[in-house]
């Protein structure tokens, strides 16, 4: 019934298949261009695992795609 | 053999000893001391550990452990020293802060309470006002690709005033009448668009039950509206102020 507020519920979850398909311009548009904005965007998604609404697989693959990204943040810090 | 130490925190141990569980990459815990104070550590195999969801647990596992028994400053995630020698000058730099703030802490925990908001309530909400849900679907499923848009950013818009209206209405509440039974309060960025609040608690341990009593009575008034975490005793990240020297 409330698939539309789904659906804005998810929009973190869409914003993860495009992290998977590796669109910088989006990446760089949701903050994900300061570790703390990572952090945050890793935290929002180990909520959304723990509410059971991305899978365990779907999970991993974000955050090792998110991890990612945070190593190059560092990288141009240093 | 590993020589960097992985660092959890601090803790109130005059004796190095080995605890029974184990900490990130599975490796053995154990407390090494300065005096009355010591640091808990375990090897690091690596200068820098990843924020993964396996290490992060490790990491909060190894805390929640500890604090079973001792009251304890945690670490934040991923802090590493060279060697046990490092650990020990750290102690040495850092112990008045140590014991001032162990001091502060004592007999009291930290209690953790997040509220968000339920979808099912938005919904109703959204159809008392007479915004019909029902045409809202029929548009989605019926048109073009841009009304869709169109319609979706329509709800979006109703839903997100909605959500704001609750925040103003009630969160200044929940956490001004929590406030009252703590010692100390602080607020966090919420996680996620449902989150309206995430607050943490020191409380007196003996007001622990007063604290309990006081949530549930504030989840079962919104209960309609809003949903409530509540965790703890946990460690209290929230109310430990150290600015490490020589890290």
């Amino acid at each position: 019934m409330a698939f539309i507020i789904d659906d804005l519920l998810l929009m973190p979850f869409n914003l993860a298949k495009k992290i998977l398909e590796g669109i910088k311009n989006e990446v760089d548009k949701e903050r994900l261009v300061t570790k703390e904005g990572v952090m945050e965007k890793l935290k929002e998604f180990q909520l959304l695992l723990d509410e059971g609404k991305i899978s365990e697989k779907d999970y991993n693959q974000i955050e090792k795609n998110l991890i990612q990204r945070l190593k190059e943040i560092k990288k141009t810090e240093e | 053999m590993p020589v960097s130490r992985y660092i959890y925190g601090f803790i109130e141990e005059p004796k190095r000893k080995e605890f029974s569980f184990t900490g990130i990459d599975g490796k053995k815990v154990y407390s090494f001391n300065y005096q009355d104070l010591a640091a808990v550590l375990s090897e690091a195999e690596v200068i820098e550990y990843d924020p993964t969801r396996e290490n992060l647990l490790a990491h909060t596992h190894v805390l929640e452990e500890i604090l079973k028994k001792h009251l304890i400053l945690p670490m934040s995630f991923g802090i590493i020293a060279e060697n046990e020698e490092k650990v020990a000058e750290l102690l040495r730099q850092n112990y008045l802060e140590f014991k001032r703030e162990l001091k502060m802490l004592k007999g009291k925990i930290e209690l953790g309470v997040k509220v968000l908001w339920i979808e099912d309530a938005v919904v109703k909400e959204i159809e008392s006002r007479g915004k019909d849900f029902q045409e809202f679907k029929k548009k989605i499923v019926d048109s073009s690709v841009k009304e869709v848009q169109n319609t979706k950013l329509k709800v979006g818009k109703l839903v997100e005033s909605i959500v704001r209206e609750w925040e103003k209405k009630y969160v200044q509440k929940i956490y001004s009448s929590l406030k009252e039974i703590a010692a100390d309060s602080r607020l966090s960025q919420p996680i996620g668009i449902k989150m309206l609040l995430n607050s943490s608690f020191l409380v007196d341990k003996n007001k622990e039950k007063d604290f309990d009593k006081r949530v549930n009575e504030l989840a079962q008034k919104y209960e309609n509206k809003l949903k409530f975490k509540y965790v703890g005793p946990v460690p209290p990240y929230n109310f430990v102020n150290i600015k490490l020297k020589g890290l």
